[in-house]
C-alpha cells in the first residue's frame, strides 16, 4: 500500500469536528448519496474502509486485479462467516463486494438493468407465498423513474432503449450501444427462432466520450479489473469526482466505521471509526447515511449497541439482518468450431456480445408455478487466461493435469470459440436468511465479523433452472457443441439486498419510505439493504438511483426541519 | 516444485511449465504476504512427495522417473494427511493453481517467460496503458 492510497480526497469539510452529513461506504449507494447531498449544499464526509486506488493502479494485470486481495479482502484478515448447508460456520471472503474507494462498482462488469414496475409490487401480484416474507415496496416505480433517468445520465449508460421490449423507458439512453462481437447477431437470430426477444444489454461503459471521460478502448480487461482509462462508469470514475468538485465532499480512505453514536433523544450524532494508522477517531454530523453493502450495513447497525439500543441501532423490529438476499445465479456454455463460418469471419478483438432477454421475467398465468424468474445474458468467457485454465483444470470431480490439461487448453484456444450465458434469477426473501454478529470470529481490529446464513425458498432453485434451460436452448439453436450447464441454482454473493427493508409499518420494516430508520430520525441507509425484493437483475443501477432519491429526500426533510424531530412509534 | 510443475503442465511439442519458468513465479510469490502463508503447507507437501518417491525406490521426487512422479502426484491428489494439519489434496490444488498462474501470468511476475504460456494459447493482451506503471504489484 502506498501513501497515496490512504490520503484523503478533497478538503477537510468539517468545522470543529462536525460535518453536515457522514456517508459510510463509497460504492454504488454511498457515492450516489454523497453526490446528491454535496450538490444540495451539505458538507459531506465519506468514510471508506478500503484504499483509494486511481487509474494508475488498474494495470491490465491478471494476478493483482483478479486473483489477489486488491479488491476483496482475504478471509484470514477480514472474514465473513458463512454458515454452510450443514450448519457449520466457515470463514469466507464471499459476501464482500469490494473494499476500496468506489466499492464493488470498480471491478463490476457494469450490466445495467432497471427493475420492472411489477418488481415493486410482487407480493400483490404473486400473493402470499408460503415460506417467504415477500413484501411490496412502499414507493411506486414512478417515484423511482426520474432517478433511473438521472443516474443513467450521470453514468453515461450505453444501450438501445427502443430495442428493449421488457423494461419501461420514456426516453433514449444517453449513449448508443457499444460495438459488438459478431456472436451478438447469432444469439439474436437463435432467440428469434425460439420466440425469445434478445436486445442489446445496457452497460455503464462509455461507447462515446462523455462528461470529460474517454470512451471504452476495448481492452478486454473489464469485469474483475479496474478500468485503466476510466471508461467504465464506476462510483470512482463517474460519481465521486463530481461530488469532490463541489468542494463540499471529503473521502477518507482506510477508515473503518464501527459504531454510530446516538444521543439520549435517540438521534444519531456521529460515527466512530478506526483510521489508516489504527487510531480511534470520531466525526460528528446531523445526518448519517450508511451504505457499506447489505451485509456490512447490518453488521454496523448491530455493532452500534448501547444501553438504549441493546439489540443494535434501528433494530426495534428485530429485522436488522433478516431477509438477506443474494441474486440467483447460473451459467451455461457452448463451443463452436473455430474455422467454421461464421466463426472464422468474426472479429474476436471485439469483447462485447451484450445480448439479454427477459421473456421469463414475469409470467401472468396463475397456473404456472414459475411466475417470476429473471434475466438471461450472453457474453464471451472471461478474458483472463488463468481463469480459463483454472476452469478446465478444476471444474470436474477430479482435477485435470498433465497432458489432458494441455490438450484441453489446445482445444479451447486453437480449435473452438466459446460462448457463455449468465442468468440472474429471483431470490425470494425469507426471514431466516440473515446476518448476525459472529460470536467468536473477529476481523483484524478485533470486531465481531458478519456471519450470514442463507435459507433459500424452494422456488429459487426451480426458477433458476427454468432460466438456465432457456439459455441452453438458445445455445443449441445456435448449433453449439458441448452445450452444457456450468452452474445452476447458485447465488451470486456479490449482488446483495435485504437486511434493512423499507416499508410503512415499523413493525415489519427497518426503514421508512425515505430509507430513514423508523426509530432514528436522521439515520438513512442507501445500499441494497432497503430492498424488500431484489429484482432478478444486477441491482447496482437501482441502488444508485434510489440513493439519489434519498439524497433529495434528506435535503427536503432538512429544509422542513424534520431531521431532528423524534418520529414514528416506540414500542 | 520445479519437477512437480513440469508434470502438471508437461513439455511436449509445445512449451510447458519448465520452459515458462513457472518455478520463478512460485518462488517470488512464496516470498510475499498472502501466498507466503502457504509456505508451511507447501514444505510439508514437498517432504511427503520425497517420502512417497523414496518408498517406491527413488532417491527423491526430483530424481524419480516421470511415470513415478505422476503416480506420487496422483496419490497426493486423492488425499492423505500431511505432517501438520494439512491435507495433501489441498496442497495439490494449491500447487496446481500456482502452476497455472505461473504459466499464464503477466511476465513481470517472473513466470510465463518470454510469453511462452501466452504464445502457446495465442493470447495477445492489449498493451498496457502508458499511464499504468504498476503492473506486478501482487
Amino acid at each position: 500500500m502506498e501513501r497515496r492510497h490512504s490520503a484523503s480526497l478533497g478538503p477537510d469539510v468539517t468545522r470543529k469536528g462536525a460535518a453536515d452529513a457522514i456517508v459510510v461506504g463509497s460504492g454504488a449507494g454511498g457515492a450516489s448519496a454523497a453526490l446528491g447531498l454535496a450538490r444540495a449544499g451539505f458538507r459531506v464526509v465519506v468514510l471508506e474502509k478500503g484504499p483509494a486506488y486511481d487509474l494508475r493502479d488498474f494495470a491490465r494485470d491478471e494476478i493483482a486485479s483478479c486473483r489477489r486481495d486488491m479488491f476483496v479482502p482475504l478471509a484470514d484478515e477480514d472474514p465473513h462467516v458463512k454458515v454452510d448447508e450443514r450448519g457449520r460456520p466457515q470463514r469466507t471472503n464471499e459476501g464482500w463486494t469490494a473494499c476500496c474507494v468506489g466499492g464493488g462498482t470498480v471491478h463490476m462488469s457494469a450490466f445495467t438493468y432497471r427493475l420492472h414496475p411489477e418488481d415493486l409490487r410482487l407480493r400483490g401480484i404473486l400473493g402470499q407465498l408460503e415460506g417467504s416474507t415477500l413484501a411490496d415496496w412502499p414507493i411506486s416505480w414512478d417515484e423511482l423513474l426520474p432517478y433511473y433517468e438521472r443516474m443513467e445520465v450521470e453514468l453515461g449508460v450505453s444501450g438501445d432503449a427502443e430495442r428493449n421490449p421488457f423494461e419501461v423507458f420514456r426516453r433514449p439512453l444517453p449513449l448508443p450501444p457499444l460495438p459488438e462481437n459478431g456472436m451478438a447477431q447469432l444469439v439474436e437470430t437463435a432467440c428469434e427462432k425460439l420466440g425469445l426477444h434478445a436486445y442489446p444489454t445496457a452497460r455503464a461503459i462509455l461507447s462515446r466520450a462523455w462528461q470529460g471521460r474517454a470512451r471504452c478502448q476495448l481492452s478486454l480487461c473489464c469485469g474483475s479489473y479496474g478500468c485503466d482509462v476510466g471508461a467504465k462508469s464506476t462510483a470512482l470514475s463517474a460519481l465521486l469526482p463530481k461530488a469532490l468538485a463541489t468542494g463540499r465532499c471529503q473521502v477518507r480512505p482506510l477508515c473503518l466505521a464501527h459504531a454510530i453514536e446516538v444521543d439520549d433523544r435517540g438521534r444519531a450524532t456521529g460515527v466512530r471509526y478506526i483510521d489508516a494508522r489504527g487510531g480511534e477517531q470520531r466525526v460528528q454530523a446531523s445526518v448519517v447515511v450508511v451504505a457499506c453493502s447489505a451485509l456490512e450495513t447490518a453488521r454496523l447497525l448491530l455493532l452500534s449497541r448501547s444501553p438504549a439500543h441493546p439489540d443494535g441501532l434501528a433494530n426495534e423490529s428485530g429485522l436488522v439482518g433478516r431477509n438477506l438476499m443474494f441474486c440467483g445465479f447460473g451459467t451455461g456454455m457452448a463451443e463452436f468450431g473455430r474455422s467454421d463460418p461464421p466463426m472464422s469471419t468474426i472479429d474476436w478483438r471485439q469483447p462485447f456480445v451484450n445480448r439479454s432477454f427477459q421473456d421469463l421475467y414475469l409470467i401472468n398465468e396463475k397456473t404456472s408455478s414459475v411466475r417470476k424468474a429473471g434475466t438471461v445474458s450472453f457474453l464471451l468467457p472471461h478474458s483472463n487466461p488463468i481463469y480459463t485454465a483454472e476452469r478446465l483444470a478444476l471444474s470436474g470431480p477430479e482435477p485435470l493435469w498433465g497432458k489432458p490439461l494441455k490438450d484441453a487448453l489446445r482445444h479451447v484456444y486453437r480449435e473452438v470459440r466459446e460462448l457463455e450465458f449468465e442468468v440472474f434469477s429471483e431470490t425470494l426473501p425469507t426471514a431466516d436468511s440473515r446476518v448476525t454478529l459472529d460470536p467468536k470470529i473477529k476481523d483484524r481490529f478485533g470486531l465481531p465479523a458478519a456471519r450470514f446464513e442463507v435459507k433459500p425458498h424452494a422456488l429459487d432453485a426451480e426458477v433458476n433452472r427454468s432460466l438456465v434451460d432457456q439459455g441452453i436452448e438458445v445455445l443449441r439453436a445456435m448449433g453449439g457443441q458441448r452445450v452444457r450447464v456450468t452452474r445452476v441454482a447458485q447465488k451470486t454473493y456479490w449482488l446483495i439486498a435485504g437486511t434493512a427493508r423499507f416499508g410503512d409499518d415499523p413493525r415489519t420494516s427497518v426503514l421508512d419510505r425515505d430509507c430513514r430508520a423508523h426509530s432514528v430520525p436522521n439515520l438513512f441507509v442507501t445500499d441494497g439493504s432497503f430492498m424488500p425484493t431484489s429484482g432478478a437483475v444486477p441491482n447496482t443501477l437501482t441502488i444508485e438511483a434510489n440513493a439519489l432519491r434519498v439524497a433529495d429526500r434528506i435535503a427536503a426533510l432538512g429544509r422542513a426541519h424534520e431531521l431532528s424531530r423524534a418520529k414514528g412509534r416506540r414500542y | 516444485v520445479k519437477a512437480a510443475s513440469a508434470r502438471l503442465i508437461p513439455s511436449d511439442a509445445d512449451p510447458g511449465a519448465t520452459e515458462a519458468d513457472v518455478v520463478a513465479f512460485i518462488d517470488a510469490q512464496l516470498a510475499k504476504g498472502h501466498i507466503g502463508s502457504f509456505k508451511g503447507e507447501i514444505r510439508a507437501g514437498l517432504r511427503q512427495m520425497d517420502v512417497l518417491a523414496h518408498r517406491a525406490g527413488s532417491a527423491s521426487f526430483a530424481q524419480a522417473a516421470p511415470a513415478l512422479q505422476d503416480d506420487v502426484l496422483r496419490q497426493l491428489q486423492h488425499g492423505m494427511r500431511l505432517e501438520g494439519r494439512w491435507s495433501s489434496r489441498h496442497f495439490f490444488l494449491v500447487l496446481l493453481t500456482l502452476t497455472l498462474e505461473g504459466f499464464l501470468c503477466d511476465p513481470v511476475y517472473g513466470g510465463n517467460r518470454d510469453k511462452m504460456g501466452w504464445r502457446f494459447i495465442g493470447f495477445e493482451p492489449r498493451p498496457p496503458h502508458p499511464r499504468c506503471p504498476y503492473r506486478g504489484r501482487a
